[in-house]
């Protein structure tokens, strides 16, 4: 696609702004009656043994509800009124539970992280780091989205949660798409920015043990269930190679499917981008002070493990965020007032309700039924080893649209795929520390994990542009796992 | 103080006495408990495998709620008498039965009746009308003590509902079974010790708390709505289709 510095030359993927094309118009108009139906039928047709009524209506309106954000034919906000009052009215979950996640941390931190934003953007220096970025290192479109993948890549070694690196890098990935020209819902470049940015930051995660407590928590498992002890460096050496390959598909797929419409900076050539750079002059108090909350967050973030022997008390991740929130607003520390606030409310309307009915999902024990179902319906007993570790990375990393929590999954999975290993005379790490691998292969809706979420709020990306990326990447994820299971992971000795 | 402490030491001595046989009580036990519906009332089956103490003493907690007694069977071995006796353990009245002969292990179906357990109860709400809920949930908590002074090996207790009816939620335990048998519900507890150990200790509670609904309740209305939704939002939003209508949300 050849293209000029700031101009787009149209191709398959990029539509006019605004315009929608037939097959998603067609899915708007028939959006209404497919959720309706899909809920009556869960809702009328016989429970199935083993599931309550309650987990067959917490399917229905999660099903109904992800029809209605998947084909938006109403706001995405609007769905997740719905679903809210829909949960409450047919018990899928109670309603004090549902009204409860709207102070659930994820709130507060996606609150509290605009707050930063709003600060960073402010003060000048987001402005000043994402010229310095651009015109340094993402003079292209392409390397602007690779460099801050890389960032994403490197943070994971440094802050060990998946949600802090996602709140750390939302005001960099804010800025740079505003140099882009990123128009939020209608630019390929702000797709793809925000979507790989969550796909790295999940990915990333399970090359390395420490990165997500879950995963020190399935190598738990494998120690007290199988026998064998996992360690940080084995765990990287098995596990990296996958996951840096599932990165670059992340990345190449992502060029094909939402190829950027823009080349260089919107408007803007390096040269200019320089100048501007070199116009804001030094940094100023505003800038500083900025800075200084920013990096005192990271501080914070990156030393979660330390707080009770560095301060005698534990700071958590949300309340780090609070903290830099707070820190903005305050005399002669801060830089803003509430006016130059902006929070999306919509996007945290519409997180509450996917999280309600993510909630809803995994409480009234659908998930799980679900999962037990799906092992339970093949006879895995009769099958040669490569195709049983199709088969099961294929539902240990697919599980995840049914659970929102990590931890849960971590739980559910690793024991039910020890004892699978046990009973078809596997060696159990041969398949549970692969299960394991998948525990962060979140990135296909929003309410699947807080990263998600943290970068579905920028509103550049639909739910069914993040669905059917993910599900593609996942894919990709999958096969690369079965090709290593017949080579990388036989080399490493890992079985 | 005196003849206090001589009253006191005199029933102390008295109660060691009326003890010995749950001192040196039964330790292997199963109990498995099984209510069916009986109109609004419940039939409690419970089922004891064991072997009864030296003296032919079989122990069993009373079950929670207003149950009354109705008939005991036994399998190999003679009753000498099939209403149980009240029998103080630790302060908690457990039902007693004597059977003969002492030792053998033996399977002891107890029947109780537990009144109005299925019956409708009014809907909670309070003077702000409460929060929003379906108002056809009815709920049942079960709750069994352990009072006996041994721990049981293995405890089940499974819940038969009306025909009709199914499980809406289970509130407690986590770890529970959800099965049908020819149409009807049931939902089961067990507890099982590993290795030796036991199910449920001597003074633990093993609790079941559950919501229960009439299967297909207004499912009519909910169809017309759905139709009726449908249809409006079909015919309304066509121009929905049209190129150039409804930009990005």
């Amino acid at each position: 696609m050849s293209t000029v510095a700031g101009t787009e030359k149209p191709s398959g993927f990029i539509m006019p702004k605004g315009e929608k094309t037939a097959f998603e118009r067609w899915m708007k108009y028939l959006g209404i009656p497919v959720a309706l139906a899909v809920f009556g039928l869960l809702y009328s047709v016989p429970t199935p043994a083993g599931l309550t009524v309650q987990g067959m209506t917490a399917t229905g309106v999660f099903l109904g509800a992800l029809v209605l954000w998947v084909s938006e034919a109403i706001p995405t906000y609007a769905t997740s009124l719905l679903t809210i009052i829909a949960l409450a009215i047919t018990g899928a979950w109670d309603e004090n539970s549902i009204l409860g996640v709207f102070g659930y941390d994820v709130i507060w931190l996606m609150v509290s992280a605009f707050i930063i934003v709003s600060g960073m953007e402010k003060s000048g220096v987001a402005k000043r780091i994402a010229l310095f970025m651009v015109s340094r290192f993402g003079n292209t479109a392409r390397k602007a989205l690779l460099v801050m993948l890389f960032t994403n890549f490197i943070l994971a070694f440094i802050v060990p949660s998946t949600t802090a690196r996602a709140a750390v890098l939302l005001p960099i990935a804010i800025v740079l798409a505003q140099a882009y020209g990123a128009v939020p819902g209608q630019s390929n470049f702000g797709r793809l920015l925000m979507i790989q940015e969550l796909q790295v930051n999940n990915i990333s995660t399970s090359g390395i043990l420490t990165a997500t407590a879950p995963q020190i928590m399935a190598v738990g498992f494998i120690k007290d269930l199988a026998g064998v002890q996992v360690s940080w460096m084995s765990w990287l050496i098995a596990a990296m190679p996958v996951a840096i390959v599932t990165m670059i598909i992340s990345y190449l797929v992502g060029l094909l499917l939402y190829p950027p419409e823009v080349s260089a900076p919107k408007g803007k050539g390096i040269a200019d981008m320089r100048e501007e750079l070199k116009s804001q002059g030094k940094i100023n108090k505003d800038e500083w002070k900025a800075l200084v909350i920013f990096a005192l967050t990271i501080f914070l973030w990156a030393t979660g493990p330390y707080h009770v022997k560095m301060f005698g008390i534990n700071i958590s991740l949300v309340m780090t965020a609070v903290i830099a929130a707070t820190l903005f607003y305050l005399p002669f520390i801060g830089i803003i007032d509430w006016k130059k606030t902006s929070i999306p409310w919509d996007l945290m309307i519409f997180s509450c309700g996917a999280y309600a009915a993510g909630m809803a999902l995994e409480k009234s024990g659908a998930a799980s039924w679900g999962l037990e179902k799906i092992f339970g319906a093949m006879d895995l007993t009769k099958i040669n080893f490569i195709v049983l570790f199709a088969i099961v990375m294929f539902i240990a990393s697919f599980s995840h649209m049914l659970f929102t929590s990590k931890t849960v999954r971590a739980v559910i999975l690793i024991p039910a795929i020890i004892g699978l290993a046990k009973i078809t005379g596997h060696n159990p790490i041969a398949l549970a520390l692969p299960a394991a691998f998948t525990i962060a292969d979140s990135i296909t809706l929003p309410p699947n994990c807080k990263p998600n979420l943290i970068f579905y709020s920028t509103g550049q990306f639909s739910v069914l542009n993040q669905l059917s990326y993910g599900l593609i990447v996942l894919v990709g994820k999958w096969l690369v796992l079965c090709l290593a299971s017949l080579t990388w992971f036989k080399w490493i000795g890992l079985y | 103080m005196k003849r206090y402490l001589i009253f006191l030491f005199a029933l102390l001595l008295l109660l060691s006495a009326a003890c010995p046989a749950l001192a040196g009580s039964v330790t292997n036990t199963s109990v498995n408990w099984k209510i069916t519906p009986d109109g609004d009332d419940a039939a409690l089956e419970a089922v004891w495998v064991g072997k009864p103490d030296d003296q032919g003493n079989v122990y069993l907690p009373v079950p929670p709620g207003k149950a009354t007694w109705e008939k005991t069977e036994i399998k190999d071995g003679i009753l000498s008498s099939e209403k149980p006796s009240d029998f103080l353990s630790e302060g908690n009245k457990v039902h007693r039965w004597q059977v003969k002969p002492s030792g053998e292990e033996t399977t002891l179906k107890v029947i109780y009746k537990l009144p109005k357990l299925f019956a409708p109860k009014e809907s909670e709400g309070s003077s702000e009308g409460g929060p929003t809920q379906r108002g056809d949930i009815r709920n049942i908590k079960f709750s069994f003590e352990n009072t006996l002074p041994n721990g049981i090996s293995s405890y089940n207790l499974t819940v038969v509902l009306p025909q009709g009816y199914e499980v809406f939620r289970v509130v407690s335990p986590k770890k529970y079974s959800l099965t049908q048998k020819d149409g009807i519900s049931q939902l089961s507890v067990s507890l099982k010790g590993k290795d030796g150990s036991f199910g449920i200790l001597p003074g633990k509670t093993s609790d079941l708390e559950f919501d229960y609904v009439k299967t297909g309740k207004g499912l009519g209305p909910l169809w017309v709505g759905i139709i009726a939704l449908s249809a409006i939002f079909l015919y309304f939003r066509r121009d929905v289709l049209k190129p150039g209508a409804g930009g990005k949300q």
